[in-house]
């Protein structure tokens, strides 16, 4: 625990001190949805039931870029190499980077939320913490597989391009379970209905997180 | 004196490749304890790449690496015999010397990571220890990547191109430094262009050319003329 605390903490601090990822991707985040705010100028009801779409749309595009961002600090004077050298297991590594880029993506959710509910329609605010489960269990996958890709394409020419092309098309069924999810939450669904949904993303956040500690390993050796 | 499989360092026949690329072509090494291994070669022939799969970052494709005896890619506990110094510093900008030591002190489970990176700062005369590691000078870097590869007492210790960008004074103290590691049983593996360099830390050199080792020449008592005009005509004789 001491080892996964450390590296999750380097990224954190790194992150208060620069505040670079936070920032740029709220900014994102915040313009996108005051342009979609003003292409659509929806009604109340529009904006309850185009929710769970324009807020993982927003999440998705602008989550991308800090993956991105976050992967291209490590190969800054090859960092990522100095503790590719320790004695600690790949799964591990995978994990303290998949915890750090996890925390960013939920701060960024709340971002999202919080802006759509002032941009949109304060209905979803009010329901927000109805929200919390699909949204954080989607960004549970969601960043599982992008921490796997962003290592991977993070020592390519090509990466802001690349990690966008490999991620949505992965994360699709998370992305897709988690607004099943909303959909229900925000439509006041059952409860069994929500569960549904919610049980199956936990199943996918699952096999994203082992495949993402398995593939690590011979990932890492690319990146390194 | 530890010699085979068992010695601080023990490659046999490695292979690698980047693609259809091939850059090392069956290097065989040993560095008993308290031995430096100078490697000398032209850019491009495989210095970095060499040192990198010594250091367990790559893969070998083809043969046999063993480090303090240990396979180094099945036993990750092999890692700690080993500190890398390689052209970047291998730390995080945004955090401090200090911060990025105690980081790793604690990825090498070191019982007081927090002193013994203070020691290794103040053996290496880091002053600016707690300023962002981006804001220091080429030079400062470099110790600083010296220390994180002294941090966990490694037994063998690997340096691509140690002396470049470091002024007179600099790179007599890197000296100094390497020698006392030697002299306290460790082994050492430096690539570098200058056989001027490679002579003044150095115990037997060996000329790596087109991906293929030459076989090491001891260095006690040669002259620097000679050992030039050696390294000139190995380099030739296997470039052909």
């Amino acid at each position: 625990m001491r080892v996964l605390a450390a590296l999750i903490w380097k990224d954190l601090i790194i992150e208060v001190r620069t505040r670079e990822l936070l920032t740029s991707m709220s900014l994102v985040a915040f313009l996108a949805l005051v342009i979609l705010s003003l292409a659509f100028e929806p009604s109340p009801a529009m904006a309850v039931n185009a929710a769970p779409g324009v807020l993982w749309v927003t999440v998705a595009f602008t989550a991308t870029l800090g993956l991105a961002r976050s992967h291209a600090l490590e190969q800054e004077r090859q960092a990522f190499q100095g503790l590719l050298l320790t004695p600690v297991s790949r799964s591990l590594l995978f994990l303290g980077k998949f915890g750090a880029n996890l925390v960013f993506v939920l701060v960024l959710q709340l971002v999202v939320v919080v802006a759509f509910a002032a941009l949109f329609t304060p209905e979803v605010g009010r329901r927000a913490l109805w929200l919390v489960p699909p949204l954080a269990l989607g960004a549970v996958g969601f960043t599982a597989i992008g921490t796997l890709l962003g290592t991977m394409t993070a020592t390519t020419r090509l990466r802001e391009v690349l990690l966008p092309i490999l991620l949505l098309p992965v994360v699709l069924p998370v992305i897709i379970l988690s607004m099943a999810g909303l959909n229900a939450a925000i439509d006041g669904g059952a409860m069994g209905e929500i569960q549904r949904s919610l049980k199956l993303l936990a199943a996918v956040d699952i096999i994203y997180l082992v495949l993402g500690m398995w593939l690590f390993e011979y990932v890492a050796e690319d990146a390194a | 004196m530890v010699l085979g499989p068992a010695a601080s360092v023990y490659a046999d026949g490695l292979w690698r490749g980047y693609g259809r690329q091939r850059v090392l072509r069956g290097v065989s090494l040993t560095v008993p304890p308290g031995r430096c291994l100078a490697i000398l070669g032209p850019n491009g022939s495989g210095k970095s790449t060499l040192l990198r799969v010594l250091a367990a970052l790559l893969h070998p494709s083809r043969g046999q690496l063993r480090i303090c005896g240990q396979d180094p890619f099945a036993d990750l506990r092999a890692r700690r015999c080993v500190g890398l110094v390689a052209h970047e510093p291998m730390l995080y900008g945004g955090l401090s010397v200090m911060e990025n030591l105690r980081l790793l002190g604690a990825l090498y489970g070191l019982p007081h990571g927090a002193a013994r990176a203070s020691a290794v700062c103040d053996l290496l005369g880091i002053q600016r220890r707690f300023d962002p590691v981006r804001g220091l000078s080429r030079g400062v870097q470099q110790r600083a990547a010296l220390a994180r590869a002294l941090l966990h007492r490694p037994a063998v210790l690997l340096l691509d191109e140690p002396f470049s960008g470091l002024d007179p004074e600099a790179a007599d103290g890197l000296c100094g430094i390497l020698r006392g590691f030697r002299n306290d049983g460790g082994a050492i593996i430096l690539t570098t262009h200058s056989p001027a360099e490679a002579l003044s830390v150095a115990d037997a050199a060996a000329a790596l050319v087109v991906g293929q080792l030459a076989p090491a020449q001891a260095l006690a008592g040669v002259a620097l003329e000679s050992f030039r005009a050696w390294y000139l005509d190995t380099a030739a004789q296997a470039g052909r």
